[in-house]
This record gives structure tokens, C-alpha cells and sequence, in this order.
């Protein structure tokens, strides 16, 4: 069962010293458990294949390592999140440049450069990022709904909340009470809400 | 038709985001309340339907989760018709695939569950999910993994062995049938109670199509790829390698570490094998894998492994050998299959001589040094071309300076010599002094014991210097110009700026400095550069420019500083397109570069070569054919003497040269300089990149120019299954191979073909780049000519109208740059139109065409002939027998002239 097992910040320490081998390695498992699909739900709404995708992650994992010896992670600075934004669209750019025959190396690099400069101001793109990051933290946060609440409970929330059946006949249909559906509904969501705070604050 | 070129340009390092300026920046971040209100909650679940958490897979109950990883989720479930147990992997969101992703996924699919071995995990069955997502089912293995159950019996090597052949006969068997499994590891085989180990994941399996079966035989055509047996494989959808990659990251051969995914195939398993093997005898890893991610990487890809008895002392000789042989870092130095290897391993344990040679040492060291060159070359030589100062040997280049300033201004009238002879001395003593500490420091730095990155070590010291140093000036500019190097070699441009500003303030604070004092001057340029690394050429041409001038009021014309400067210039205003002045700029730099001490040693020579390149490019871009061919050769000649034939850099200027020919119409010489160096160009880069397939291409290109259809379907067709067999098809870069391979069908009669072709590469250069690309107008350039041979003449008018309306604009606003191209897209149209019969309208454009070309190329460009052929034909449709011999004659005259 997966759960949150530790706070962002620890994470991230773990990944920038590396005590050994076993914990290295797991810790950058732990990093892409988390991020590996928000990082390609980015690279879609860039119209990115799936082979694409995979270079990108690997970029980003690149640039990543590369950074974290150094990186001492100090809130104040600055948020995870932005930081990560930054490296994964200047990946991402740069894969998008590669797209294009005739364009030399150093072009490239430049050019994503400027391009991931731009975007990174860009109120599209920070749209878009912020989206993906909400479907991030509702991943992490259904993660921990799948492993707390039964499946009947879970099915339950389904119909009423999301797909919109009505609650009278879920009663009837699992023989629970109207007041009884309601209330799961409710506690589900009080709970997604309380997780994706402390995430949230979490993250930093 | 259109040609590849590609220069050997400086690699600008990448640069990492400035963190300390990210303070917070996201839109609408509203981090407290969108989770806080209800309505938005549910609204953004709905939207992430698509990962449902509850899961029903028909057919199969009591599905339990049992791990999630970067590629999806393995559940343990129950069979309900058979109610055996079986696990089920689930893949991530494949509603964003595209078909030919499904397609691929489910022939993979197919071909895993074709593999019946008992060393391997049945695959039973695949399918989608109920919201779109793809399955695969297969035996639920039970047992130890290989690591538990070698770690019991490490002592017996007899045993281990014939453990390991059983694992090397499945995985041979996969790959006679096209699969490779690509993350063998000790975890991905389970060992049974009998102890038969069997593999199990084949989900990241790789499938070869055999490319020889799929084509149908073009009479006279010779495939360049070899036998009809070999191995070749596609990429698969499915495969998420880097979560995966991490964990299986000390199994990972030199080529899936460098991320050449491309070029992984059996022998990839082989060197899985080779290192699995090896711990299973030692313990221990061949490479070490322990640190951060990138040294680990960079560590197999480079570093020899440590011969396996040096660890155990026990083990035989041969052993080691094959051990050795299977962890080569070059594919083709390994064992060419698993089944070689385990023949090896089988002699071994029957006391019988064995294949593999040990090779010796020199060999070993001389491999690894030009592994090692080819793959940092262009870097490195980049670096060298850049560096302001010395990026690459600090201390050594601060004292040159220093040495230098001390000999220029004792040239001049100093107003106080003694005491500035003082000040150089404590420069130099205070410098020495600084990097000493610097180094010692390391074990100051990190209270964790752990060694300490350069970086840590070098922001503390940098955080001290200013206070250390406050009474010596000079040498505290010196320090502050020596940590912004250190930073911008670490590619990190704001400190690295921050430094080299730091020095200009410094020096700013010494009384009755001159304004264009030396190290002002180079503090200057190096601010510069690190604008150039930004990308920002502008700003660094501009700076630079204001600096070299300084140099100029100093009196100063030869200096190494002086040189990097106008190399900075160049590139710069190269990428600015002001070509004239690049040229200029390096020529100036050439001038300016003091003799060398070792005028052969092979960085100096690179970074000529490098200089030589640059200004032939940029003469190239100019269509100064004749300056760019003697830029092009000589560059080439010192690269050879330099580092040799088979070098990347000679690769390149050689191809460089080669489209020159074909620009100039010299297709013979074109040929004459790309065929003897195809094979070294292939064995540089591997049959499947990009360069290699640009170089192929300008192959294919030179025999369709004269005419030798034949060989160059051939060739075009080989570079299109090798897109293919890399999952390609659906990349730009496909898109010019196949638009050339239609023209050349088109030239061959077979019209059918051609406009088929023509049309795919209309359809992928849309889909990759956009209608509106270059290539897309291109694309639907060739297809209008198709149908124009094909004689479907009003649907090649169709086609070719917007061609012309949309490129005839010149300047930016046109989609296609080059003149002399807009005019053979306007000829194109102008025939047609003639094959039409609107023949005034005809006449017109060819003429406008004609004119323009030969005005800006003059009468022997290859383009202009071209365009008189044309209009001798249009003429002639048009009636005109008199006017139409009458270009002939110009086009025999002015194709006669050198």
C-alpha cells in the first residue's frame, strides 16, 4: 500500500546526500513515484509522445541530480514547485527544439533557454502547471483515500460525488441510509481536503 | 530537394534555473483554498477521472495492490475462471497514446505471451481497463528472487554458474524470438522451491521486427543493413525507463546510462547479464554505482570495471576473462549473444579452453580514452573556444595573466613601479594562498563527513573572501574573476556573473586605476561570456565589443584574452546573423592569439579547427562557396591530425563540406568525400542517430542529383526503416527523408509510390511541426511534383498554388529562408501552371523566378540552371520553339563556366 512515509523536505535531503547506494536509489524511486506522472501530464499538454516523455523525465532526473549536491533545501528561497517548473519546461523546450532538423546544439540549448525564461512568466503556462500540480496532489492525496476507506465507501463517494447519481437510490441500492451516504460523501472529502493541506505545507 | 547540414558549433552548457530568484511566481496558486472549496475539490477529481481508483478488470476478482512504480501499477489478482492467481500490471493512462502506440503495445504484447519457456513468466493475456488503460496478465511467480537465493549459496561458483546458465538459456531464448528484456537484475528473476530461476517483467520488452521479411524486394535494390537476419527493434509505448532505470540503475548497460535508448539491443541483456553475474560471484558491483546519480551514470559509461578477482582471489582466470568480455563498454567488443556466453561459461565448467581473449592493457586504456574524447569532444572544444581566461586550468592561466600584466605594464610609464611590483607580488602570493585554503577546506566544509562537493566548498569560500582579502584589491579581483569561472564551469551563470561584476567593482575601488587597466578589460570580457552562455548574444556583443576596444586603447594585439574575446565576439554575432562581422571577428581572433608554446598540442588544435569550422559556416551561410570550402578543408585537416579520421568533429565538416558540393552541383565530389567515410561516421555515432541518418541522407541526395536512382532509393529506404525500427515515424525528423525518398520514386516513374510516400510525409510534418512549418510547405512542394511526373497535372496545380502563394513572400515573413529554394518552389508552380495550359500565367512566374535567382546567384548557381532547364520546357509547352532554344543555348553557356 503506498503511503506518504515521510515529509517532502526529508525527501528531498535524502536525495541531495547520498548516504549510500540502496538509499540513494530509493529515494529517486520515491521521487518519481511522486512526480514521474505529473511531469508527463505536463509534457502531454505540450503535445509530447510517450517517447518523448520518457527523455524528458530523464532530463529532468539529470538536471535534478546535478543540482541536489548542492541543494540545501531552504523554503525561504523559494518553492519546490517553481523550482521544479523551471527544470521540467526547460526539458521540455529543449525536446521541442530537437524537433526541429537544421537546428545545431547550442541553438537549442538557447533557445530552450529563452523559451523556459519566457514561459516561466507566461500565464498560460503557469495555468496549466498549477493544473497539473492540483491533479498531483489529488493523486498523492487518493493514494491514502484508497488505503483509509473501505471499497464500498469508496464506490460510494464515486456515484454521489463525481458521477453524480442520486444519493436515494444509493441508499437504496446498499441499503444504507440517505443520512449514511451523506455522510460519507462528506467525510471523503473533509479528508481529501485535510491531506492536500498538509501537502501542501509539506511541500513548502 | 532538400539537404541536411548541421555545424559543429559551440555546446553551450545547460543551464540550471536560479532558484533564489523563484520566489513563489505561480498564477493563481491560491495554495490555500481551491482544495477548501467543495465544488472546486470534486470539480478537479472529475477532471482526473481518468486515473480511476477503483479498478474492475473483466474476468478477474480480489484485485489487491501490490506495487506502483514509474510505468504502473502491479496488482495480484485471482483468475475467476481458472481461480488461479495471477498478477496484473497496469499501465499509466494510455488514453493520450497514439494508435499506432496501441498497435505497438499489443504486438508486444503478442509476442511476450508467445514465449513458453521454463525459464521464462507466462504472459497470459492483455487488454484495456474500463477507463482506457492498457493491462497485461501474467504468471503470479512465487519464490525467492536471484539475490536471496544466491546470497545462500555464494560460495559455490560451480553452482552459481549453472543458476546463471539456466537464467542465460531463457533469455536467449526471448531473443532468438525478437525480444529483448532490457532490465535484467536480480529482482526481476525468481527462483522457485526446485531452484529454477525464471525471468519475469518482460513488460519493458523490446521487439525486434525482422526489417529484411517487411520489405518487398525492389529489383536491383541493395539494403545497407545487412544481413536479412539481423536484429532490429522498435520502441515501445510502454516503456517509462526512468523510474524503472533508477532502481535497476547498477544493471544498466554504458548505453542505456548514456540515455541512447536507441542503441539498445541483445547486447544490452548481455551486459545486464555480465554484471549480474558478477556480483553474484563477488558481491560487489563492477562499476561504482554508489554516488550521486550523475557520477554513477558517468561511471559506467566510463570507468573500466575492477577486475572481478581482485575481489575474490579465488576465482579462475577465465572467469575473469568472461566476465570482462561481457562487461565491454562497446557493444561490439562484448559477447555478440547470450547463448556465445553461455557456451563460454559451459567450457569454463568442463575445464575446456574458452573464446574470449583477454586483451591487453594499453588496448583497454587507449579504448577508453577515445570513448571517452568522442563523447565530451564537442564539449570540450567548446569550452576551449570559450573560455575567457582559462576555464580549464585556473591557477595556470591566473599566473599566465598575472605574468602578462606584469610584462605589458612594464612597458609602460608606471608612476609607481616599486609599488606596483608590490602589488603583483601580493596578488600572486594572496592567490596561491586562496586556492590552497580553498582546497584544504574541503574537509571543513560538510559537517556530515561526507566528501564535499566543489560547490559547498567554493560558496563558503567565496561567502569569505571579500573580508579576507579587503586590503588587497587586486588580488581580491583576481579571486572574485577565478570563483566566477569555477561557477560558470559548474554552469551556474548568476553566481558566475555575480563574481566576475564583483572583480569589475573591486578593481572600480582602487584609486587612479586606469580606465582600460588590463584586468578591468578581461573582467569585462568574462562578464560578456557569461551572456553568451545565457544565450543572451546581444548583451555579449556588446560588452565584448566595449572590451576588445579596450584592448585596442591599451595597445594591446596579441593575447590569449585578447583572442577568447574576439572567439566570444564571433559566435555571438554569428548568432546575431551578422555573418560579415563574425567572419571578421574570428579572423581578428586568429591574429590576435599569441604563439603557443606547444603549437600541436590538441587542444590548441582543436580550437583552431573549431575557429576554421565557424568561419566556414558562416561563409557557407553567406553562399561564399569558394572561402567556405578552404574554411571547411582546413578545418577538417587539423581535426584529422588532431584527433584522427574517426572523429565526430571530422564527421561533421566533412558533411559540411559535402553539402557545399551538392550546393555547388559537385555531386561527384560530394560522393568522393561522404562514401569513404561512411562506415567510420556510422561506427562514431551508431546506426541510428540523427547525424548518421543526415549523413546518409546527403549520400542518397549526391546519387539522386546524377541520376543513379537505384542507389539512392536504396539508401533512402534504408534510412527510413532505420526511423522505423527506432519508432521514428511520427518525428520531424523522418519528414525530409521521406519527402526526398518520394522526388526520388517520382524521378524512378514509380508514381504510385511517390505520391504515397509524399503524402505520409505531408501527414507527419503536420502532425510533428505544423502545417505552417517549412518542412510542411516542402512536403507538399514534393507531393505536388509527384503528381506532376505521375501526369496529374490538375491535381499537382491544386497543390502547388498555396505552395507559391504562401513562400513568396520574402524576409521573415515567409515560411522558407533561402531565395534560391522560393525561386525552384516558384518554377515548380510556373510549370504546372504551363502543364495547364495557363501559359501566360506560366510565363510569368518562371520569368520573375529566373530572374531573381540569377540576380542574386548569377548565371552558374546551380539553382539558376535549374531554372533555365525549366524554362526551356515551359517556353517549349508554351509554344515558343525560338525562345525556348534560345535558353538552351544560355544554359549551355553558363553551365560551361568554372
Amino acid at each position: 500500500m503506498f503511503t506518504l512515509t515521510q515529509t517532502h523536505a526529508t525527501l528531498l535531503a535524502r536525495l541531495g546526500s547520498p548516504a549510500d547506494a540502496a538509499q540513494h536509489g530509493q529515494a529517486w524511486g520515491e521521487f518519481l513515484n511522486r512526480y514521474a506522472e505529473l511531469i508527463r501530464g505536463f509534457c502531454r499538454r505540450h503535445s509530447l509522445q510517450p517517447n518523448d516523455q520518457d527523455d524528458v523525465l530523464q532530463d529532468v532526473l539529470l538536471s535534478l541530480s546535478k543540482a541536489m549536491p548542492g541543494f540545501q533545501y531552504d523554503p525561504s528561497i523559494g518553492k519546490f514547485r517553481s523550482y521544479l517548473k523551471t527544470v521540467v519546461l526547460h526539458a521540455i523546450y529543449k525536446k521541442l527544439c530537437q524537433a526541429r532538423p537544421g537546428v545545431s546544439l547550442g541553438e537549442m540549448e538557447s533557445m530552450a533557454v529563452s523559451q523556459a525564461q519566457t514561459a516561466t512568466g507566461d500565464p498560460s503556462t503557469d495555468a496549466q502547471w498549477e493544473q497539473e500540480w492540483r491533479q498531483h496532489h489529488l493523486r498523492q492525496a487518493l493514494r491514502v483515500i484508497d488505503a483509509e476507506f473501505s471499497t464500498r465507501d469508496r464506490t460510494l463517494f464515486e456515484r454521489y460525488a463525481l458521477a453524480g447519481e442520486q444519493p436515494e437510490m444509493l441508499a437504496k441500492e446498499t441499503g444504507l441510509t440517505l443520512d449514511a451516504v451523506y455522510q460519507i460523501k462528506s467525510r471523503i472529502t473533509r479528508r481529501l481536503s485535510t491531506l492536500i493541506e498538509s501537502q501542501i505545507a509539506d511541500e513548502g | 530537394m532538400k539537404v541536411e547540414r548541421f555545424r559543429a558549433t559551440p555546446v553551450l552548457p545547460v543551464i540550471p534555473p536560479n532558484r533564489q530568484s523563484e520566489i513563489n511566481s505561480g498564477s493563481g496558486v491560491g495554495g490555500a483554498s481551491w482544495f477548501q472549496d467543495e465544488a472546486v475539490l470534486l470539480g478537479e477529481l472529475k477532471r482526473s477521472r481518468g486515473t480511476s481508483h477503483t479498478l474492475t478488470i473483466p474476468g478477474y476478482e480480489d484485485l489487491r495492490e501490490l506495487k506502483r512504480g514509474g510505468q504502473g501499477i502491479v496488482y495480484r489478482a485471482v483468475q475467476r475462471s481458472t481461480k488461479r492467481e495471477v498478477a496484473i500490471k497496469v499501465l499509466l493512462d494510455s488514453a493520450y497514446y497514439s494508435h499506432s502506440g496501441q498497435r505497438r503495445f499489443e504486438r508486444e504484447v503478442d509476442l511476450a505471451a508467445s514465449l513458453r519457456h521454463p525459464g521464462v513468466v507466462r504472459v497470459y493475456d492483455s487488454g484495456r481497463t474500463s477507463d482506457a488503460r492498457s493491462y497485461l496478465v501474467m504468471e503470479f511467480a512465487e519464490g525467492l528472487s536471484l539475490e536471496e537465493f544466491i546470497g545462500q549459496a555464494r560460495s559455490d561458483v560451480r553452482r552459481t554458474i549453472a543458476t546463471f546458465l539456466k537464467v542465460c538459456d531463457a533469455l536467449q531464448y526471448a531473443h532468438t524470438r525478437g525480444v529483448i528484456h532490457r532490465d535484467i537484475k536480480p529482482s526481476n528473476v525468481r527462483v522457485d522451491s526446485e531452484g529454477i530461476p525464471r525471468i519475469l517483467d518482460f513488460g519493458l520488452a523490446k521487439i525486434g521486427d525482422d526489417v529484411a521479411a517487411s520489405k518487398s524486394g525492389t529489383p536491383g535494390a541493395r539494403t545497407a543493413a545487412g544481413s536479412a537476419s539481423e536484429q532490429v527493434t522498435s520502441r515501445s509505448d510502454t516503456i517509462t525507463t526512468t523510474g524503472q532505470f533508477v532502481g535497476s540503475l547498477p544493471w544498466a548497460s554504458p548505453e542505456q546510462a548514456r540515455g541512447d535508448h536507441d542503441q539498445v539491443d541483445t547486447r544490452s541483456d548481455v551486459y545486464s547479464l555480465g554484471v549480474m553475474l558478477y556480483q553474484m560471484l563477488s558481491g560487489k558491483f563492477p562499476c561504482d554505482v554508489s554516488g550521486p546519480l550523475h557520477t554513477a551514470l558517468n561511471n559506467i559509461v566510463t570507468v573500466q570495471p575492477i577486475p572481478v578477482r581482485q575481489i575474490r582471489t579465488d576465482l579462475d582466470e577465465q572467469l575473469e576473462v568472461i566476465l570482462a568480455k561481457a562487461l565491454s563498454k562497446e557493444p561490439q567488443e562484448r559477447y555478440q549473444s547470450v547463448g556465445d556466453m553461455a557456451d563460454d561459461l559451459r567450457h569454463h565448467l568442463a575445464g575446456e579452453p574458452i573464446r574470449a581473449r583477454r586483451e591487453s592493457a594499453w588496448r583497454g586504456l587507449q579504448r577508453t580514452a577515445m570513448r571517452y574524447r568522442v563523447m565530451v569532444g564537442a564539449g570540450a572544444i567548446a569550452l576551449a573556444a570559450l573560455a575567457v581566461g582559462s576555464l580549464l586550468a585556473l591557477w595556470s592561466a591566473s599566473e599566465a595573466r598575472t605574468q602578462r600584466d606584469i610584462a605589458q605594464q612594464q612597458t609602460q610609464i608606471a608612476k609607481d613601479e616599486s609599488a606596483r611590483a608590490m602589488r603583483e607580488k601580493d596578488k600572486a602570493e594572496g592567490t596561491v594562498k586562496f586556492l590552497n585554503d580553498l582546497l584544504s577546506g574541503a574537509s571543513t566544509v560538510s559537517g556530515t563527513g561526507v566528501e564535499a562537493k566543489v560547490v559547498d566548498v567554493v560558496t563558503k569560500a567565496a561567502a569569505t573572501v571579500d573580508e579576507s582579502y579587503k586590503n588587497q584589491p587586486r588580488t581580491l579581483a583576481e579571486l572574485h574573476s577565478i570563483l566566477g569561472n569555477i561557477f560558470l564551469s559548474l554552469d551556474d551563470i548568476p553566481n558566475g556573473r555575480l563574481h566576475h561584476v564583483r572583480a569589475t567593482e573591486v578593481l572600480a575601488t582602487i584609486k587612479d586605476l586606469p580606465k582600460d587597466d588590463i584586468g578591468l578589460l578581461v573582467a569585462r570580457g568574462n562578464i560578456a561570456t557569461t551572456y553568451a552562455y545565457e544565450g543572451n548574444f546581444v548583451e555579449s556583443a556588446r560588452l565584448m565589443q566595449a572590451a576588445i576596444d579596450g584592448y585596442k586603447e591599451h595597445g594591446i594585439t596579441k593575447s590569449a584574452d585578447l583572442a577568447a574575446a574576439y572567439s566570444v565576439l564571433g559566435v555571438a554575432l554569428r548568432r546575431m546573423d551578422k555573418l560579415d562581422e563574425a567572419i571578421a571577428a574570428y579572423q581578428a581572433g586568429i591574429d590576435a592569439a599569441p604563439e603557443p608554446i606547444d603549437p600541436n598540442e590538441p587542444i590548441v588544435l582543436l580550437a583552431r579547427a573549431n575557429t576554421m569550422n565557424n568561419i566556414a559556416s558562416a561563409y557557407h551561410s553567406k553562399n561564399d562557396y569558394a572561402k567556405a570550402e578552404t574554411g571547411y578543408k582546413q578545418a577538417i585537416e587539423v581535426y584529422r591530425r588532431a584527433k584522427g579520421d574517426e572523429y565526430s568533429e571530422v564527421i561533421v565538416s566533412t558533411s559540411n563540406l559535402a553539402v557545399l558540393y551538392l550546393n555547388q552541383g559537385r555531386f561527384q565530389d560530394a560522393l568522393d568525400l561522404l562514401l569513404p567515410l561512411r562506415d567510420a561516421a556510422e561506427k562514431v555515432y551508431g546506426g541510428e542517430h540523427r547525424t548518421f541518418m543526415i549523413y546518409l541522407n546527403n549520400i542518397a541526395n549526391a546519387y539522386e542529383q546524377m541520376s543513379r536512382y537505384d542507389e539512392s532509393l536504396a539508401i533512402y529506404e534504408d534510412v527510413i526503416a532505420r526511423y522505423r525500427k527506432t519508432g521514428k515515424e511520427h518525428t520531424p525528423e523522418i519528414v525530409v527523408p521521406l519527402s526526398n525518398l518520394a522526388g526520388v520514386y517520382a524521378k524512378a516513374k514509380r508514381f504510385d509510390d511517390a505520391v504515397r510516400v509524399a503524402q505520409e510525409s505531408i501527414d507527419v510534418s503536420i502532425s510533428a511541426l505544423g502545417p505552417n512549418h517549412s518542412s510542411t510547405w516542402l512536403s507538399r512542394q514534393t507531393l505536388g511534383l509527384c503528381l506532376s511526373k505521375a501526369g496529374r497535372v490538375e491535381e499537382s496545380l491544386s497543390v502547388l498554388e498555396p505552395v507559391y502563394q504562401a513562400t513568396r513572400v520574402g524576409g521573415d515573413k515567409s515560411p522558407i529562408e533561402e531565395l534560391w529554394r522560393r525561386c525552384l518552389i516558384a518554377s515548380t508552380y510556373a510549370y504546372s501552371l504551363a502543364e495547364n495550359e495557363r501559359t501566360e500565367d506560366a510565363l510569368r512566374v518562371q520569368q520573375e523566378a529566373l530572374d531573381t535567382c540569377v540576380a542574386q546567384f548569377g548565371e552558374s548557381h546551380f539553382a539558376s540552371l535549374r531554372l533555365m532547364e525549366q524554362s526551356t520546357k515551359i517556353l517549349e509547352i508554351a509554344g515558343k520553339a525560338e525562345e525556348s532554344a534560345a535558353m538552351q543555348a544560355r544554359w549551355d553557356t553558363a553551365k560551361r563556366k568554372p
